[in-house]
């Protein structure tokens, strides 16, 4: 425990108190001098930086402090701790949110003023109450930052309010979002219930300290898990609570997308690392709960990624590349809580630090990517990818930039989602050492999985970008497209710096990981001593296999540069000519590949994952119109099975009300008589 | 694992893996073509002769599309010096050559992912219906064969338990006198990824003509001159160090252990031979089958994947 003056805690907890003073001070200001946009995102902006040093600050020197502040509820006041784990996530939040902030300076300059000031508004409380997520130490403040989160976000994807889809898919977002607090409510319950064993009940109990000392039975540990997994799966996206997902993306604008992906679906981590390192305690894990968070986490990679190949819509696409995403951390988390039980502490180490490696990179690339995705329906004003094309004409900053989110989430050496691969991917390969075939094929699920779909994560992203940004344009906008304000260039720049820093130096980034994967698990990972320590991404003992992605990228550059001279250099000069296309004369615009044909051989190779309803018109057809239709199947086979289940509960409760007085009152009568007989039997 | 300091003799044996990887494997894809020749009672051109045609190609002007990005000119060097970079990392002449640690399998298998990953975007740049087929095309066998690499290689890496190609090799190559099913497996699930990966037959015909069928051949259709002569290159480059990677993994005895000139002249020698050896054994396969039509193609790698994960379990049930 260190003194609270040098902790990093007072720090990140000003920062919040800016975060909201700046939002409320800037809306105000905005309605009034709406010029002023910019210079209150990069305050924000500014602050955010603060609080990826403070961040910063606490994984170095491993702090631990807390701080109790008047308030909450009577018994209950807040309580305030940053920890390794909280300062990590402090870091990911400031330091993914500056870029994000700095673009949307850019992007919110032609709103109208009213619209701009409720932005930034929201945008400074959503920074702020997820702050107080990763800070709170008691679960009255837990719930209430969390709430606010929700609410704040649940605004924010409804700032083009007027649009119907807008708030049907706010709606939904609303409802998943209070259906899995409530969960996590009750897992909170469960926890601070069961102390009482030792003395009596009283608030003080909802204490994350106090949460941490109890002991649980099996069945009621199983319970937590569940209901913790749930809870937070509904924020993050776990299969089947993941439909809100795909609908808030497209649906929201650029920022908050990425704000929303980025940051917001690693609470729902957060929440999850805490309660179950934190609260519930390693020792009360039980390793088949490794084993299910690690086939759900493998599933959810899968399905992820081959619905994200089949969008047209890049921000959907990229909504189901985050439930790829949020699988494969989840898959970590489950492979690690799976070695750990089992003892085998350095794997488990490394597991758990490939899943907060795979956060960080997550809330870069992905940012990145959602900001990229805005930048594209800013510049051509279409939705659909089947109508641009050729914006790396136009854009041609933005889209390199967006091109290095491209390759680093298809986890290409020397980028930063290979890093966080090819440390799972050496967990996995710790499989010989589990004993029992179970774990063992587990395991060996999980890594086939995970190779499966990053290898279609590659087509998927090809596919964004290829039909995208290369190409010819294909509408009227793509043709008339521009490039992106100079704000959104840079915060796009920021993010790609990030990224870039994340798979080039991962021995800096793990030396920080190192401390939040200790404090929670209790192991380390191997140490970094020996020179030139830095440039290696983790040295194995004693012979194990490393990898280098700084040698690595220097070696392509010194390779690269004289062979781009020798195709420079000889032959007869050269020539613009039409593309030569096997001899067709046509522009090519129209025949280019579509993103629907691009997705076809999947389509077609995995049709049990997909509900498709096609029409494929016959040759006499007078009209033949061919239509095809993809349909997530969680929609027919359990959402409206589930729904129409509720309105028919719903019109036979109705049978009950006939609308005369007497009647109710023989209901209340009854009810009385009940609960008096209730009564007298107790 | 850190670089030891380098001796003279290692960065020797790395320039000649860089060399011998450039020079021979115009060489082998001669010689693949000159018994596939002789298999069809055909004259064959001779050994040398995809050293003429890369040659010529060098010496020609290099036509650039209407409508093209700044992408089109840098995907060729890009793809060229990610292929001959892994000829750096994948050791063949050393068990354990100077740079092999900067990457060990995962990161091999990743850098040829990145090289699938450029030539597909050079391919989608012009925005011809053709390129993006063949980009399409090239990514639904990719996505199949990479994860099943991947599992290959971590069936062979369960011996050293670690994935850095040299201990693999020195796992393998002593203490191997028994009969092990998941590696018959693998190997036989490597040859599957092998013709997939390179765009052989059953796969894709190098040497077709016709447009609709292609899959490599498509993605180059733009490409002319010089850059056309870099991404043939690196692509003959690409199937000769799948090879190594193969004689690395399932038949490593040869190898030299110390990087000195005479281990070096034998274990080249030795490594010719194989070499040879497979081309051949790839020249009898495309004579023996006809190619598969596109989408048999993803049972064909849906195999090769299956393989290999089997191969795995087989390790865990079999063999420990």
């Amino acid at each position: 425990m260190n003194s609270l003056l040098t902790s990093p805690l007072l720090d990140s907890l000003w920062i919040l108190a800016a975060w909201a003073t700046t939002g409320l001070v800037g809306a105000w200001l905005l309605l009034r001098i709406p010029s002023l946009s910019r210079l209150f995102y990069g305050l924000l902006a500014l602050e955010s930086l603060f609080m990826a040093l403070s961040g910063l600050q606490g994984l170095a020197g491993r702090s631990d402090t807390r701080l109790v502040l008047a308030g909450g509820i009577p018994g209950l006041p807040f309580h305030f701790r940053q920890d390794p784990l909280s300062s990590f996530f402090l870091l990911l939040l400031g330091a993914a949110s500056v870029g994000t902030l700095i673009y949307t300076g850019g992007f919110m300059k032609d709103e109208p003023p009213r619209t701009n000031a409720l932005f930034l508004l929201r945008t400074a409380l959503f920074l702020s109450s997820m702050g107080g997520v990763f800070l709170a130490d008691d679960a009255y403040l837990f719930m209430l930052s969390w709430e606010l989160m929700a609410l704040v976000s649940f605004f924010m994807i409804l700032t083009d309010r007027k649009r119907e889809d807008v708030r049907r898919a706010g709606y939904l977002y609303l409802l998943m979002a209070h259906g899995g607090s409530l969960l996590i409510l009750f897992a909170f319950a469960l926890l601070a219930s069961h102390e009482s064993l030792s003395g009596p009940l009283s608030l003080e109990n909802f204490s994350f300290g106090r949460m941490g000392q109890t002991i649980l039975s099996p069945p009621v540990a199983l319970l937590v898990f569940l209901l913790s997994v749930l809870g937070f799966g509904a924020k993050a996206g776990i299969l089947p609570l993941h439909v809100w997902l795909p609908l808030a993306h497209p649906a929201a604008p650029a920022p908050a997308s990425a704000l929303l992906s980025g940051i917001m679906l690693k609470t729902a981590v957060y929440g999850l690392l805490r309660i179950l390192f934190g609260l519930e305690g390693l020792p009360q894990l039980h390793a088949s709960f490794g084993i299910g968070l690690l086939l759900a986490g493998g599933v959810m990679a899968l399905f992820g990624i081959l619905y994200a190949l089949l969008q047209s819509n890049p921000k959907s696409l990229l909504a189901y590349s985050s439930i790829e995403n949020i699988g494969i951390i989840l898959l970590g988390i489950g492979l690690s809580i799976l070695y750990l039980k089992t003892g085998h502490f350095a794997a488990g180490a490394i597991a758990l630090s490939a899943a907060l490696y795979h956060s960080l990179n997550h809330a870069f690339f992905k940012s990145l990517l959602f900001l990229g995705a805005g930048t594209m329906v800013h510049a051509t004003g279409e939705t659909n990818l089947n109508r641009m094309g050729g914006l790396l004409h136009k854009m041609p900053l933005s889209g390199l930039l967006v091109l290095a989110g491209v390759l680093s989430i298809s986890g290409l050496p020397p980028t930063n989602g290979f890093v966080s691969e090819w440390l799972l991917l050496q967990a996995t390969l710790q499989a010989p050492s589990l004993t029992g075939t179970l774990l063992r094929s587990a395991v060996l699920f999980g890594a086939a999985l995970l190779v499966l779909s990053s290898a279609l994560a590659a087509m998927g992203f090809l596919k964004f970008f290829g039909i995208g940004y290369l190409g010819q344009p294909r509408s009227d906008g793509a043709r008339s497209a521009h490039e992106c304000s100079l704000a959104e260039r840079m915060g796009m720049g920021w993010l790609t710096l990030g990224t870039l820093f994340l798979g080039f130096f991962p021995a800096f980034v793990l030396s920080g990981i190192r401390g939040a994967v200790f404090s929670l698990s209790g192991a380390d990972l191997p140490s970094f001593s020996h020179e030139f320590g830095w440039t290696w991404l983790l040295p194995f003992p004693p012979h194990g296999p490393s990898t280098s992605p700084i040698f690595l990228a220097g070696l392509l550059l010194l390779l690269g540069l004289p062979v781009f001279w020798l195709a420079r250099l000889p032959g007869r000069g050269r020539r613009r000519v039409p593309a030569w296309g096997c001899g067709t004369r046509q522009t090519p615009e129209r025949s280019q590949a579509s993103a629907e044909s691009f997705a076809q051989p999947i389509r077609h190779f995995f049709p049990v994952f997909f509900s498709m309803k096609r029409h494929i018109p016959t040759p006499d057809d007078p009209d033949p119109v061919f239509s095809l239709a993809v349909e997530d199947p969680h929609w027919p086979l359990l959402y409206r099975p589930l729904f129409r289940l509720f309105s028919l509960a719903a019109e036979s409760a109705e049978k009950v009300r006939t609308g005369r007085i007497s009647v109710y009152l023989v209901y209340s009568f009854a009810t009385l008589l009940f609960l008096l007989s209730v009564l007298r039997w107790r | 694992m850190a670089i030891t300091s380098p001796s003279p003799a290692m960065v020797a044996v790395e320039a000649v893996q860089l060399l011998f990887v450039l020079l021979f494997a115009p060489v082998l894809y001669g010689w693949i073509a000159i018994v596939r020749a002789f298999l069809s009672n055909r004259t064959p051109a001779g050994l040398f002769q995809p050293w003429r045609n890369l040659l010529r190609l060098f010496k020609k002007e290099t036509l650039l599309p209407e409508g093209h990005s700044i992408l089109f000119v840098l995907v060729p060097p890009a793809f060229f010096s990610v292929i001959a970079g892994a000829s750096l990392l994948v050791p063949f002449l050393s068990v354990s050559p100077l740079l092999a640690p900067v990457a060990d399998a995962v990161t091999l298998v990743g850098l040829f992912s990145l090289a699938r990953m450029t030539m597909a975007l050079g391919a989608m740049d012009v925005g011809t219906p053709f390129g993006d087929m063949g980009a399409r095309r090239e990514m639904m066998v990719a996505f199949l064969t990479e994860p099943a690499t991947l599992m290959i290689l971590f069936t062979v890496s369960l011996w050293s338990g670690s994935t850095s190609v040299p201990s693999i090799i020195r796992s393998l190559s002593d203490g191997h006198d028994l009969f092990h099913p998941s590696l018959l497996i693998a190997a036989l699930a490597f040859i599957l990824v092998f013709l997939g990966e390179n765009a052989r037959l059953p796969i894709d015909n190098p040497t077709t003509h016709l447009e609709l069928t292609m899959i490599h051949e498509a993605m180059l259709l733009e490409y002319s001159g010089p850059l056309l002569a870099l991404m043939e290159w690196g692509s003959m480059q690409k199937l000769l160090l799948y090879l190594l990677i193969g004689i690395d993994f399932f038949a490593p005895a040869g190898i030299p252990e110390a990087p000195t000139f005479l281990s070096v002249l034998a274990g080249s020698g030795i490594l010719a031979g194989k070499l040879f050896l497979l081309g051949s054994g790839i020249a009898l396969i495309e004579s023996l089958f006809a190619k598969l039509r596109i989408f048999r193609v993803p049972e064909f790698t849906a195999l090769a994947y299956l393989l290999s994960t089997l191969g795995f379990l087989l390790h865990f049930v079999l063999e420990v």
